[in-house]
């Protein structure tokens, strides 16, 4: 947020000059039980401390409180965090009501362009919180839409920081996964069967070069299952559509995507859907190339040294144990924003 | 393995084709893994034919990993593979000579049967599972066993307190991944946790 959102206030001189929170009297005590993360107050403005005065985040719509609800009504804590109300208009509510925009959170009750801007978070004295006007931001009968709220908070700051070199080998399929996801392509048909993206760097993100894993994991059922540990019988003449004389895949995502389409069209557990899943997983992990023209040669040397190579596991949602959770990063693709240079 | 002819159709490495890998260097990582799993050594009682004498796991390892497992002498003949072919030759030759399931050599290796199943039809390997089927593939090749059945029980086979080579093997390389990324907190830090306190005087 630039300073042209912003008023300077009061210089840090001539604040209030007190180091504790303002205490809860029974006023404050009797309503203190009805505050809910996602509540919307009417304030003037959110305090951000410059390095000269406080300045003020104007919030002509309002303020959001991020706080969780827990917290919020324990007495014994005296603030709360609140977050200016941004109205957002066009594609980018639309990208902001999609999740794809981790800076904004709808906040649906409140107004429906009406989000929560992460941009700006300020603490304020639950005192002051309690006495000002408030509406519910999200409804609090809505289980999923108060998880959801809560988890867009957390996602903005818990996410993985994937190491800088990291990112341009990952940015190829963030751009697959944008362009097709949402649209009616048989690639975009698979992509909706995956439940989640998962990036293992086995032996750890301590020490480069990396060996990566993409973990596709998709919907229980969508593989097809099979009596017995032995993989299915492919048939020869999708083994030859599929890989050269050498072994290499040689089809795309997409043509491998289509040609599963029509597959499961037909049978869709039969050994042709088995191995066309695991080769489509396995192309989606070698779309995960750098693309190195967009950077420095110095930089360029930099990421191709990073990482060793990527393989694909394939997996069903309830076949991905703790193990292997646990020493993996979700691919939160939305915010692969490596900050370049190197 | 016992020195015998190749499998048909099977793709034999010698040491001087080792195994493509661009990854980190791979002879410090096999040292302390096997210096992690000496000592553990199998007996042939169990073993209905006669097998070569029991020696410790460290003996029948042969660093370093990125080179191939299979000795020189049992190499018949020159091969010229991709790394596809090279890497789903031996994950089949695993398969085949362990007596181990998919499901099981996908466990040793971290990932699910069906990335077992992509590696043997030629799917991409990264590096740090080339070093890990390297690794087992030592381990089985120096097996003293004449078949996948005794290999397999091998495997298995506890010795006194020590454990078996299969859980061994897991432990180890499991040992070796450091920070864990996904959930770093353990349950202690949780279950211990508060949250805004200042903390304990």
């Amino acid at each position: 947020m630039h300073r042209g959102g912003m008023t300077r206030q009061d210089s840090n001189t001539d604040a209030k000059n007190s180091d504790e929170p303002a205490p809860l009297d029974n006023t404050h005590l009797q309503v203190i039980d009805s505050f809910r993360q996602g509540d919307v107050v009417t304030i003037h403005g959110l305090p951000v401390l410059g390095s000269d005065a406080v300045w003020s985040r104007r919030t002509p719509h309002g303020a959001v409180l991020l706080t969780q609800t827990c917290d919020a009504v324990r007495p014994e804590k005296l603030t709360v965090a609140l977050a200016p109300i941004a109205q957002l208009l066009g594609s980018t509510a639309s990208e902001a009501r999609d999740g794809k925009l981790l800076r904004y959170i709808h906040v649906p009750t409140a107004s429906s362009d009406a989000f929560a801007d992460l941009s700006v978070i300020a603490t304020i004295d639950k005192a002051l919180f309690a006495a000002l006007p408030r509406i519910a931001g999200i409804d609090q009968t809505d289980d999923d839409a108060v998880r959801k709220f809560g988890r867009a908070v957390g996602r903005r700051f818990g996410r993985f920081p994937f190491p800088d070199e990291v990112v341009p080998w990952l940015r190829p399929l963030e751009v697959v996964m944008q362009s097709k996801h949402d649209k009616n392509s048989p690639e975009g048909a698979a992509m909706r069967d995956v439940v989640e993206l998962r990036v293992e760097a086995i032996g750890g993100w301590q020490n480069p070069p990396y060996a990566l894993t993409l973990c596709v994991i998709v919907k229980p059922g969508v593989i097809p299952t099979f009596p017995d540990d032995e993989p299915p019988t492919c048939p020869d003449d999708l083994t030859t559509w599929l890989r050269s004389n050498t072994g290499n895949l040689r089809q795309t995502s997409g043509a491998i995507a289509n040609r599963l389409a029509t597959e499961r069209s037909f049978s869709p557990s039969s050994a042709s859907v088995y191995w066309l899943w695991l080769a489509l997983a396995e192309a989606w992990a070698a779309r995960c190339t750098p693309d190195v023209r967009k950077h420095s040669s110095e930089d360029a040397t930099k990421i191709m040294a990073a990482v060793t190579g990527i393989d694909a596991d394939l997996i069903d949602e309830g076949g991905f144990d703790l193990y292997r959770y646990r020493r993996s990063e979700q691919l939160d693709i939305d915010h692969l924003s490596p900050p370049l240079p190197l | 393995m016992s020195p015998q002819a190749p499998i048909e159709g099977q793709v034999l490495l010698s040491r001087t084709h080792p195994i493509p890998s661009s990854g980190p260097p791979a002879r410090a990582w096999t040292s302390s893994i096997f210096t992690g799993l000496s000592g553990i050594a199998v007996t042939t009682a169990l073993l209905a034919g006669p097998v070569h004498d029991a020696k410790s796991l460290a003996e029948w390892t042969r660093p370093p990993l990125t080179q191939p497992a299979i000795s020189s002498a049992r190499v018949a003949r020159p091969i010229q593979a991709s790394p596809a072919q090279t890497s789903a030759a031996i994950v089949r030759a695993l398969h085949v000579e362990s007596g181990l399931t998919w499901e099981q050599l996908g466990r040793l290796l971290g990932v699910s049967r069906r990335a077992v199943h992509l590696w043997a039809a030629g799917g991409r390997v990264n590096s740090r599972h080339l070093e890990l089927l390297s690794q087992l593939r030592s381990i089985i090749d120096d097996l003293p066993a004449e078949n996948a059945s005794q290999r397999r029980m091998l495997i298995f086979q506890t010795r006194r307190a020590e454990p078996s080579i299969f859980d061994a093997f897991l432990r180890q390389h499991t040992s070796e991944e450091g920070v864990v990324a996904g959930t770093p907190f353990s349950p202690d830090q949780l279950l211990s946790a508060r949250y805004d306190e200042a903390g304990s005087e």
